[in-house]
C-alpha cells in the first residue's frame, strides 16, 4: 500500500513538475486570449508579427474585430538591437524597414497591451543541410546532419515548370524529430506525408521536391501537444485546445518560432 | 524504502524539467529607449528617409515668396545686415513657440534661413521629429540667396593641408551597443517625454559642430563617421573614419547601433547639411554626436568638383550657382 501511494505521488510530482504552467492552458471553455504569430525563416525578410484576440467560438471570424491595434511592441535582436514593430493593418506589425532574419541570431518579442506583458524567444535554426533525398513509393525521405538544438520536418511541395513557383504542397508534416543523441554526426531521417496520387505520375517526377524545416526546439513542443497532431487554426481564432505555446504572458497565446528551409529533388 | 522514492522524486524533479531552460519574464518594463526609437520611427523616419534635409532651392523660394512662410533663424544684427522680404527674423529660443502658434500648417512650406545653411538644417530635422512635416532649409542659406553673404562659405571650402594621409580603407563599424539611456523607465508618457526632448534642443541651438577632423583623426579620440555615399568615403577620408551609408544604415534594422553610446561621434557629410540634420537626430536618441561644419565641402574640395566624375558636383558649394537675389536691410 505505501509503496502503491509513493509511486502515485511520484507520478503526481512527476506530471506537476513537469508541467509549466504558464505555458500549457487546459481549460476547454471560452476565455478571450491575446494570440501572438510570427515565423521567421533565416536568410529572409521578416514577415511580421500578428496580433489579435479569440473570438468566441459561436462567433464569426473577422480580423476587424479580432485584430489589437494598440500593442507597443519591439523585437530585440542577440540581446542588443532593438527593432520597434508598428502597425500596419489586420493585426499586423512590421518593422520601420524590411528586416532580413539572420541564422543563429536570437530574437526576442517584447511588448505590451493593455498594461499586461508579452514576451516570447527563438533563436533562428540554420537551413537544413540535406545530403540526399529519395523517392519511396508514395513519399519523400531526406537524409540531413541535425544540429544541437533543433528539430526538424518535411514537406512535398511540387513546383510549376516554368515559373518554378509552388502549385501544391503537403498541408503538414507527417513528424517532427529532433536528434536523439548528443552524436550530431548522425544522419536523420525526414519523411514527407503520402503524395497524392496525381502527383506521383511521370509528368511530375522531376518537379517534385521535398522541402526540410529546420525549427527551434520549442516547436517540437508546440507540435506534439496539439490534440491529436491535427493542424490548430481554429485554436488561433477561437482559443481552447492544450498546446504548448511559447509565447509568454496573462492570457496569451501563440508561436514565435524560428525556422529556416532547404528543399532537394528526390532521386 | 521512503527515502529512495524521495530521492527519486528529486531526480525526477530536477531532470524532467531542465529541458525548457528560457526564463520567462513575468513583468516586463518596455525599455524607453525603444520606445523613443519608435516614437522617431512612426513621426515618419524623417533622417532615414529620402527627404532628409529637406533642402529648398532658392529661385523656388523667390518664386514664392507669398505663399511660403519664411523664417530667418540667424542672429537679429545678421538679419538687419540683409535678409529676405517678408521674412520673419526667430531666434532658436523663440522658434517652436513661433511654430507652434502661427498656424505654420496652413502653409504649403516654411523655409528655414540660416547663414550657411547647417544650422537651418538642424532646426529642420528637429521640428521634423517633433511633427511638422512642411519644414525646409534653404540651400546654402544666405549664401547661395546673393554673393554678400556667400562669404561663410567661399572662405570654407578648400581642400585639407592633411589630405595626402587620407584613405579609402573600410574600417569597421563597432559591434553593436545598447540604446542610450536617455529617461528613467516609466518616467512618464513618451511622446511628451520625446517633445519636451526635442524642444530642449531646439532651445539649445546648433552648438554641437566642429571646424577641425584632422587632428581628431590623428588621435582616435572621437568616432569619426562619413555618412553620405560609398564614392563620397572612397574619395578619401580620414584615417580611421566609418561609413555609414546615407538613408540606410542608421536605420533600427541596420547599424544604428553601432554606433558608440558612451563615446562622441563626429559626422561629416558632403557640405554639413546632413551630417547637421543627422546630428539633431542622434542627439534626440540620446548619442553624443557632433556635425563636422561644411562636411567635404572644407576636406576635399577640389577631388569633389573636379575630375571626369561628376557625381559629387552636386552636393558642392559652386560659385557659379549663388543667387542674385534681391534683399531688405534693416527690421
Amino acid at each position: 500500500m505505501k509503496n502503491s501511494i509513493a509511486a502515485a505521488l511520484l507520478s503526481i510530482i512527476f506530471y506537476h513538475g513537469c508541467e509549466n504552467v504558464d505555458v500549457v492552458e487546459t481549460k476547454i471553455e471560452y476565455r478571450e486570449r491575446i494570440v501572438v504569430s510570427a515565423e521567421l525563416s533565416a536568410e529572409t525578410f521578416f514577415t511580421g508579427v500578428t496580433f489579435t484576440r479569440t473570438l468566441p467560438i459561436d462567433e464569426t471570424y473577422d480580423i476587424k474585430k479580432a485584430e489589437l491595434k494598440n500593442v507597443v511592441s519591439y523585437l530585440r535582436i542577440n540581446s542588443v538591437k532593438i527593432v520597434p514593430l508598428h502597425y500596419k493593418a489586420d493585426g499586423l506589425y512590421l518593422p520601420a524597414d524590411s528586416l532580413v532574419i539572420e541564422e543563429g541570431d536570437k530574437y526576442e518579442l517584447i511588448g505590451k497591451v493593455d498594461g499586461k506583458s508579452i514576451y516570447a524567444e527563438t533563436i533562428i535554426p540554420e537551413r537544413p543541410s540535406i545530403n540526399n533525398a529519395l523517392k519511396e513509393a508514395d513519399y519523400i525521405e531526406a537524409f540531413i546532419t541535425p544540429r544541437e538544438g533543433e528539430v526538424y520536418g518535411g514537406k512535398w511541395i511540387v513546383i510549376a515548370s516554368g515559373s518554378g513557383d509552388t502549385i501544391a504542397s503537403a498541408h503538414e508534416f507527417s513528424s517532427i524529430i529532433q536528434n536523439s543523441g548528443l552524436n550530431t554526426s548522425a544522419t536523420l531521417s525526414v519523411r514527407t506525408e503520402v503524395i497524392p496520387q496525381i502527383y506521383l505520375s511521370s509528368a511530375y517526377s522531376d518537379r517534385i521536391f521535398i522541402e526540410v524545416c529546420s525549427f527551434d526546439k520549442a516547436y517540437l513542443n508546440y507540435y506534439n501537444s496539439r490534440s491529436g497532431q491535427n493542424v490548430v487554426n481554429n485554436t488561433f481564432i477561437q482559443g481552447g485546445e492544450s498546446v504548448a505555446w511559447n509565447v509568454f504572458g496573462e492570457n496569451v497565446i501563440g508561436l514565435f518560432i524560428g525556422m529556416g528551409r532547404s528543399r532537394i529533388k528526390a532521386q | 524504502m521512503k527515502n529512495k522514492y524521495y530521492i527519486l522524486a528529486v531526480l525526477v524533479l530536477l531532470t524532467g524539467c531542465l529541458k525548457d531552460d528560457i526564463n520567462i519574464p513575468t513583468d516586463i518594463e518596455l525599455n524607453s529607449s525603444a520606445l523613443l526609437l519608435k516614437f522617431l520611427e512612426e513621426q515618419g523616419n524623417y533622417i532615414n528617409s529620402s527627404e532628409a534635409p529637406s533642402l529648398i532651392e532658392p529661385a523656388e523660394v523667390f518664386a514664392n515668396l507669398n505663399s511660403y512662410l519664411i523664417v530667418d533663424v540667424r542672429t537679429n544684427q545678421e538679419f538687419i545686415n540683409g535678409h529676405i522680404q517678408g521674412a520673419w527674423n526667430i531666434n532658436n529660443t523663440e522658434l517652436l513657440n513661433f511654430i507652434l502658434t502661427n498656424n505654420v500648417n496652413s502653409y504649403q512650406k516654411v523655409v528655414l534661413v540660416s547663414a550657411d545653411g547647417q544650422e537651418s538644417a538642424y532646426f529642420t530635422c528637429l521640428l521634423r521629429l517633433y511633427g511638422f512635416n512642411n519644414i525646409f532649409t534653404l540651400k546654402f542659406g544666405m549664401a547661395y540667396w546673393n554673393i554678400d553673404f556667400a562669404g561663410v562659405w567661399l572662405e570654407k571650402i578648400k581642400n585639407s593641408p592633411n589630405l595626402h594621409s587620407y584613405d579609402s580603407i573600410n574600417y569597421p563599424k563597432k559591434p553593436f551597443s545598447s540604446l542610450p539611456a536617455v529617461f528613467e523607465q516609466n518616467s512618464g508618457n513618451i511622446q511628451d517625454l520625446a517633445k519636451q526632448r526635442i524642444a530642449s534642443f531646439i532651445a539649445k541651438g546648433f552648438v554641437d559642430k566642429m571646424d577641425d577632423i584632422d587632428e581628431i583623426a590623428i588621435s582616435n579620440s572621437m568616432y569619426l563617421v562619413c555618412y553620405g555615399s560609398y564614392l563620397l568615403y572612397q574619395k578619401g577620408h580620414p584615417p580611421n573614419t566609418v561609413f555609414y551609408m546615407e538613408t540606410e544604415h542608421l536605420k533600427s534594422v541596420k547599424d544604428l547601433q553601432t554606433l558608440p553610446p558612451n563615446q562622441e561621434i563626429l559626422i561629416y557629410d558632403y557640405n554639413g547639411q546632413l551630417s547637421a540634420a543627422v546630428t539633431a537626430y542622434l542627439q534626440v536618441l540620446g548619442y553624443n554626436a557632433k556635425s563636422f561644419l561644411f562636411g567635404a565641402n572644407q576636406l576635399l574640395y577640389y577631388n569633389i568638383i573636379g575630375g571626369y566624375d561628376t557625381r559629387l558636383r552636386a552636393y558642392a558649394f559652386l560659385r557659379g550657382y549663388i543667387g542674385n537675389f534681391p534683399y531688405v536691410t534693416g527690421m
